[in-house]
């Protein structure tokens, strides 16, 4: 768990409202950039992320203030997204046909490891399922543990290692393919 | 292996991604839509005892109940019990012949020490112990006196000086106390307390 957050949530449970300023601020960013990539759209993600602190507080009794907050916060975040786009009858931004029905050797002329810069993988990313992406992201760019990786997205260790694995070697598959495309 | 190190790459440059930045007002609106908790008694108090500090109340807890319990066991082993045996003191450094027994009791049960000091060894401060009678719970001690007239006074738990309260005649010390006053008769084992 982050710093001190054990003591904060017992002071905002005690009814210290501005001790949750600690946390809204530690967690907005991740927490808008999950909604951006789940919308689309700005509006949306400051609502749905203003949305998802205001129904932690909300809920923060039935959270157990040893536990590290931000998975639990996560998983509330990806719920509230869901019903969000649900109710909006709209997908989340999921990847295109080509993800599933390619398969190359990547490695035809060189390691794919030299070629490949940040923006790519973000575009990549984002032709990912949100399960894939969202665990990618996680482990690798939030720096959470596999377990608490597991613990947000609701998954078995093993099932989120392999979901952490499985999701790198998608993501290869089609950074790979990108560069294949534009090559040609 | 190049799998391998494209992985890696590939996990590195996850990391290394640019977020967007939410806007600046967003605390403050998540803020302004809360309102502060109010929390039972009770549930506050669970809350505070388990707040992380660093000392909290539960960790001290263990070692006041630890402390307890030690002070509990060890209370046996200090305290003192009274000597149960009825002995006799010998007060003169004589033979037998025309000294008197006196018994001297005090119903002090309370007490932790109880001695005598009297005229009979020039009250000396070492006074004579006096015994713990647990049968009848009184203190009590024989003393070997010859013929003659002594004051004396009990010292309860080494400052309190008491009279005998079997004592008829008292005479005050000049000090603030009372002595009592022991006559002892002519060898015919009898003492009279006036």
């Amino acid at each position: 768990m982050a710093s001190g957050e054990e003591t904060l949530v017992y002071e905002i449970l005690s009814g210290d409202v501005n001790a949750y300023a600690v946390l809204v601020k530690r967690y907005q960013k991740p927490v808008f950039n999950l909604m951006l990539r789940m919308t689309g759209s700005e509006q949306d993600a400051i609502d749905l992320t203003q949305e998802t602190f205001v129904r932690a507080y909300e809920k923060l009794e039935k959270f157990d203030p040893s536990a590290p907050f931000f998975p639990w916060l996560y998983t509330m975040g990806l719920n509230l997204a869901r019903d969000f786009l649900r109710r909006a009858k709209r997908s989340p931004i999921e990847p295109g046909d080509s993800e599933n029905s390619f398969i190359m050797e990547v490695d035809q002329d060189g390691r794919l490891a030299d070629q490949i810069d940040i923006q790519q993988v973000q575009e990549g990313l984002q032709l990912l399922s949100v399960d894939y992406r969202e665990a990618l992201l996680l482990r690798f760019h939030e720096g959470l543990s596999v377990s608490e990786v597991a613990q947000a997205l609701g998954l078995s260790l093993s099932g989120a290692k392999m979901r952490i694995h499985r999701g790198l070697l998608k993501l290869r598959q089609l950074l790979g393919k990108q560069r294949t495309m534009n090559r040609v | 292996m190049n799998d391998e190190k494209d992985l890696s790459r590939i996990a590195g440059l996850i990391a290394d991604i640019r977020y967007e930045e939410p806007p600046g007002s967003l605390t403050e609106r998540v803020l302004g839509s809360l309102k502060p908790k109010k929390p039972t008694f009770f549930k506050w108090l669970w809350w505070w005892l388990r707040t992380p500090m660093p000392v909290t109340p539960l960790k001290l807890l263990p070692a006041g109940i630890l402390a307890m319990a030690i002070f509990i066991l060890t209370m046996p082993l200090l305290w003192r019990a009274p000597p149960e045996r009825i002995v006799t003191q010998r007060i003169n450094e004589v033979t037998d012949q025309g000294l008197n027994t006196v018994m001297l009791t005090l119903d002090r049960p309370d007490a932790m020490e109880v001695e005598v000091i009297g005229s009979f060894n020039d009250w000396s401060q070492d006074g004579v112990r006096m015994i713990w009678d647990k049968d009848r719970r009184l203190w009590v001690l024989a003393l070997h006196l010859r013929r003659g007239s002594y004051e004396y006074a009990f010292r309860v738990n080494g400052r309190e000086i008491v009279a005998d309260p079997k004592a008829i005649l008292h005479r005050d010390d000049g000090f603030g106390h009372r002595n009592s006053i022991l006559r002892v008769g002519n060898g015919n084992g009898k003492e009279t307390r006036i």
